[in-house]
């Protein structure tokens, strides 16, 4: 059967690779199959891969010698690469694939009769001295292999190997003496049946390996295709009379010389190298045609064996300086910068303390309120439903019907960010927020506790939806019954939907106000410390570990099996949302409410005011939100209507303020809360946040202040926020003067010194 | 190489893709105020020093880490723009504090935005200082927070550390200098534009070089 072969051997490298071929994108996918073998395999297992095709037509071509050749080269660098590490003091494992690349690199750039001694110093001098970073420049400068070729190279010229006529020893076909008195056969050519090193010879398996190389398995790419293009140029442009040392005639058919050489094994495995070959555009183009030229020239006018192998190592001390010339950098070069590879998901703690649990009373769901809270617990039977209403295309369809927003705070639509994510080849992943940064908001956390199964089943179909193939689920870290509760909706919904093929990870992430934002909480995950960072790119292009990602908040996906059941029309329609109702209310909770229903008929459901209070004003939307005085209580819950009052739904908490000493309190204790929160990373929201807070100390809290000094501060502040609001990072920073500019729009008077006790 | 065209202060400004809008500026001959970028070193716009308006989008952007697109309009010097580029340099010249070093870069950058003292008050973090090394001497209270020397260090041994007031730079995990893998290079110095990270020397030639220069008010 032709259709199984192809099935076959992609089964044998996913097995190699230990994983499930069940993750696997379907065999229709051709594409989606090779992004997701090299995604699995990783970019320096599929080089060991391709390297093993060279050299099993060596060890064909050249027999057991060759296999001796490479194998000690192999089992001698693995040998020395464990004894550094293990001299280093670092973890060390038998199978390290670099190593390996070393290993089979440096085998193949030897000739079958290089003695066993020589390949001992090219190991030594591979592993030691080629894989130890260079002080100034935290890398390693050479190409270990080439190092280590040039190593055996030096030995070479003391011990000079011995010269033979036959196909087995000779020198290659590029030299006078290597192939006789007539140019080579273009097929001894390309099926390698030349005298050579063991890997270079046989140029069809090089081009062959070359396609995958460069297609999908190499990053920097631009180096080698330069070399391949600049040296038949070269060759076909240098005089025919040009005095060539040693060498035959026929060196200068462009075909021969990239053929009978070792132009290919450079190009494709050493050009393409991550770590020694230049970052930008510019440069690695430099860098590929100087390796084309001096290779020529080495090999044309000098008797220098090995000319590639020398240029490469002249061009390999270039890199840096060529990489000064500026320009774009290449899409690989982020590559070498792995650091995060090793670190344990999570184990990074660089923040000093984590956060702590919100303080807001644990109640959930009251009269009038139940139908919300019984959709959300009955979400499983989703996947009771046909299979024709959970296919990706009609999930997708709901929620673009549904109109459902992000529930976090940023109200962003489910349906475009979804869009935006699928624009980018897969596979994708799925971040499930549910840290709740937010100082005034529960609601995360008790629905997490009480229905982990709408959480884990609006995940999964949102993973089906997205075509993600890995779904992680991040809670606070003082959220252990959230965590508990989520463990066993795990397992529940492993049993209700065998079929999923994504791969779900719950892991506690640090809960701080700052990685609610979705860069910084990649960070994290990744390892580092959890700041936001740059856009573009955007999440949705590259994100954990730099595939497409989608993060949500635990929210969002609870709603999505309701809309997968009931139509997102219907949604529609009746949008529901989770409100943290807490201040000077009765019976403060967590409840689900129809969105849009006015803040009066809210603090109605959480019991009215406590007994002897009346409202004065309510914060909405916690410390970024905004504060609104008791006249706008008719003010619908809705991130339209909020808005243009001059607050923001944010993560849905409002709390009822019953006097002036509230206000200021509020807005105290949230400025307070920014400065304390500030990841620090740029100027305006590491700076501001405490300048703005001690301002506004200064403003309202000094009774002895005179009007002219708290106009002063006053526009000292209103200088500050429009920069903090314009130029921050990350919603921390633009949000942090929110409260002020709501106590400027409904209660000037607090702002101009404590004149407003007198009034 | 396909060219685009951008306007910088309605001069239209071909540039190649990737370019960033501080650059794009600087080959429209338009020199904006930096501190965190460094050419070599990969953006992060934490300064915001270089802020500039771009047609279309809300609030500043930093140009450094803002590439430039086909059509673009940006401009680099409205009133409001101007205005909040010092309130910035304010912010960072009070996080620098007093500073008597001859040649300090951050100082010359603030006479470049057209700033020579700030009305903002920044105590110095309220955590112990680090300790340096045979070579390097540290000096917190002075640091602007640039991310210079954390993306230069060949080692990646320097991360931010903390939040809130206590943010300060650091070495791997919280260990001292001299514990971590650093070898010493001096990368860090001669990147460091605040003074804070310094070549230790012998006692009295470097009370000597911190001697605030004759006439000057301290």
């Amino acid at each position: 059967m032709s259709a199984r072969s192809p099935r076959s051997w992609f089964a044998a490298v996913a097995r190699l690779a230990g994983r499930p071929l069940a993750d696997a994108p379907a065999a229709a996918d051709r594409r989606g199959r090779i992004a997701w073998l090299r995604a699995r395999l990783g970019a320096r297992w599929s080089v060991v891969l391709l390297l093993l095709l060279p050299a099993v037509f060596g060890i064909v071509r050249f027999g057991p010698r060759a296999a001796l050749v490479l194998g000690s080269s192999v089992g001698l660098c693995v040998a020395v690469g464990i004894g550094a590490r293990h001299l280093d003091g670092e973890p060390w494992r038998l199978l390290n694939p670099g190593t390996l690349i070393t290993g089979l690199l440096l085998g193949l750039t030897l000739s079958s009769t290089t003695p066993l001694y020589m390949i001992v110093i090219g190991a030594l001098v591979a592993e030691l001295l080629g894989k130890h970073p260079l002080p100034l420049l935290g890398r390693n400068l050479f190409n270990p292999a080439a190092l280590g070729r040039g190593a055996v190279a030096l030995c070479e010229l003391v011990d000079p190997p011995a010269r033979a006529t036959d196909l087995v020893t000779a020198p290659s076909p590029l030299f006078k003496d290597g192939g006789g008195a007539l140019p080579p056969h273009l097929s001894d050519l390309l099926m390698g049946f030349t005298p050579g090193a063991i890997g270079e010879t046989n140029a069809l398996v090089l081009a062959l390996v070359a396609v995958p190389m460069f297609a999908w398995v190499a990053r920097k790419r631009v180096a080698g295709l330069a070399m391949l293009v600049t040296v038949p140029l070269l060759i076909a442009l240098l005089p025919a009379t040009a005095d060539i040392a040693g060498h035959a005639p026929w060196v200068l058919d462009p075909l021969v010389f990239v053929l009978g050489g070792s132009t290919l094994l450079y190009a494709v495995f050493f050009l393409t190298d991550p770590a020694t070959t230049p970052d930008t555009v510019l440069g690695a183009v430099l860098f590929g045609v100087g390796v084309g030229v001096l290779g020529v020239l080495g090999r044309l006018y000098t008797t220098i064996p090995g000319a590639e192998m020398w240029a490469l190592l002249i061009m390999n001390a270039a890199a840096p300086a060529l990489d000064r010339l500026g320009g774009r950098r290449l899409v690989g070069a982020d590559e070498r910068a792995e650091p995060g590879a090793s670190v344990e998901l999570g184990a990074a703690s660089f923040y000093l303390d984590a956060g702590e649990a919100p303080s807001v009373a644990d109640t959930w769901g009251t009269e009038g309120d139940g139908a919300g809270w019984t959709r959300l617990a009955g979400a499983e039977a989703v996947w009771s439903l046909p299979e024709a209403r959970r296919t990706p295309a009609r999930i997708r369809a709901e929620v673009e019907a549904s109109g459902l927003t992000g529930c976090g705070g940023s109200h962003f639509d489910v349906a475009r960010k979804w869009a935006l994510a699928l624009s980018h080849p897969g596979p994708r992943v799925l971040v499930v927020n549910g840290q709740e940064g937010e100082p005034d908001s529960a609601k995360d956390r008790v629905l997490m506790e009480r229905c982990p199964g709408a959480v884990l089943s609006g995940a999964a179909l949102a993973a089906v939806a997205l075509d993600a193939d890995e779904v992680v689920v991040v809670v606070g870290p003082t959220f252990d019954a959230a965590h508990a509760a989520l463990a066993d909706g795990l397992e529940r919904l492993r049993a209700a939907a065998p079929s999923l093929a994504a791969r779900f990870r719950l892991v506690h992430g640090p809960g701080l106000y700052v990685c609610g934002e979705e860069t910084a909480l990649l960070e994290f995950l990744e390892g580092r410390r959890g700041e936001p960072q740059l856009r573009p790119p955007y999440p949705a292009e590259r994100g954990l570990r730099g595939r497409p990602t989608v993060v949500h908040n635990v929210e969002t996906l609870a709603w999505i099996p309701t809309i997968v059941g009931d139509g997102g029309r219907a949604f529609a329609a009746a949008p529901s949302k989770l409100v943290t109702v807490g201040g000077e209310v009765r019976r403060p909770g967590v409840l689900c409410v129809p969105l849009g229903i006015t803040i009066e008929a809210l603090i109605g459901r959480a019991g009215g005011p406590v007994e002897g209070r009346a409202p004065f004003a309510f914060a909405v939307g916690g410390p970024s939100g905004g504060l609104l005085p008791a006249s706008l209580a008719s003010t619908p819950l809705d991130p339209g209507a909020l808005k243009e009052a001059g607050a923001s739904l944010g993560s849905g908490s409002v709390k009822l303020l019953t006097d002036t000493a509230q206000i200021l309190d509020e807005v105290g204790s949230g400025l307070d809360f920014f400065a304390e929160e500030t990841c620090g990373r740029c100027t305006p929201c590491r700076v501001g946040t405490g300048q703005l807070r001690d301002l506004f100390d200064s403003v309202a809290g000094d009774p002895t202040l005179a009007p002219g000094s708290a106009r002063e501060l006053r526009e000292r502040m209103e200088r500050l926020a429009v920069v903090m609001e314009a130029a921050s990072t990350c919603g921390l920073g633009r949000g942090a003067p929110s409260l002020l500019r709501s106590t400027e729009r409904y209660w000037p008077e607090l702002l101009e010194g404590r004149s407003w006790e007198v009034a | 190489m396909p060219r685009i065209t951008l306007q910088i202060d309605g001069r239209a400004t071909p540039v190649a893709p990737g370019t960033s809008v501080l650059e794009a500026a600087a080959a429209a001959g338009v020199r904006i105020p930096r501190l965190c970028h460094v050419p070599g070193l990969p953006s992060r716009a934490v300064c915001r020093l270089c802020l500039v308006e771009v047609e279309g989008r809300a609030g500043w952007v930093p140009a450094c880490g803002t590439p430039a697109v086909d059509g673009m309009s940006v401009r680099t010097d409205g009133a409001a723009l101007v205005t909040a580029r010092r309130t910035v340099m304010e912010l960072i010249l009070a996080e620098h504090g007093p500073c008597a070093q001859p040649g300090c870069e951050v100082e010359a950058i603030a006479r470049e935005v057209g700033v020579t003292d700030s009305p903002f008050v920044v105590p110095a973090p309220p955590v112990p200082t680090p300790p340096g090394s045979d070579f390097i001497e540290l000096d917190p209270a002075r640091c602007v927070h640039c991310d210079r020397c954390i993306r230069k260090c060949s080692r990646q041994v320097i991360t931010r550390r903390g939040r809130g007031p206590e943010v300060l730079f650091g070495f791997e995990d919280g260990r001292p200098m001299t514990e971590t893998s650093c070898t010493g290079c001096g990368d860090c110095v001669a990147i460091c534009p605040a003074g804070t990270f310094a070549p230790r020397r012998p006692s009295g030639l470097r009370r000597a070089a911190r001697r605030p220069p004759e006439g000057h008010d301290p």
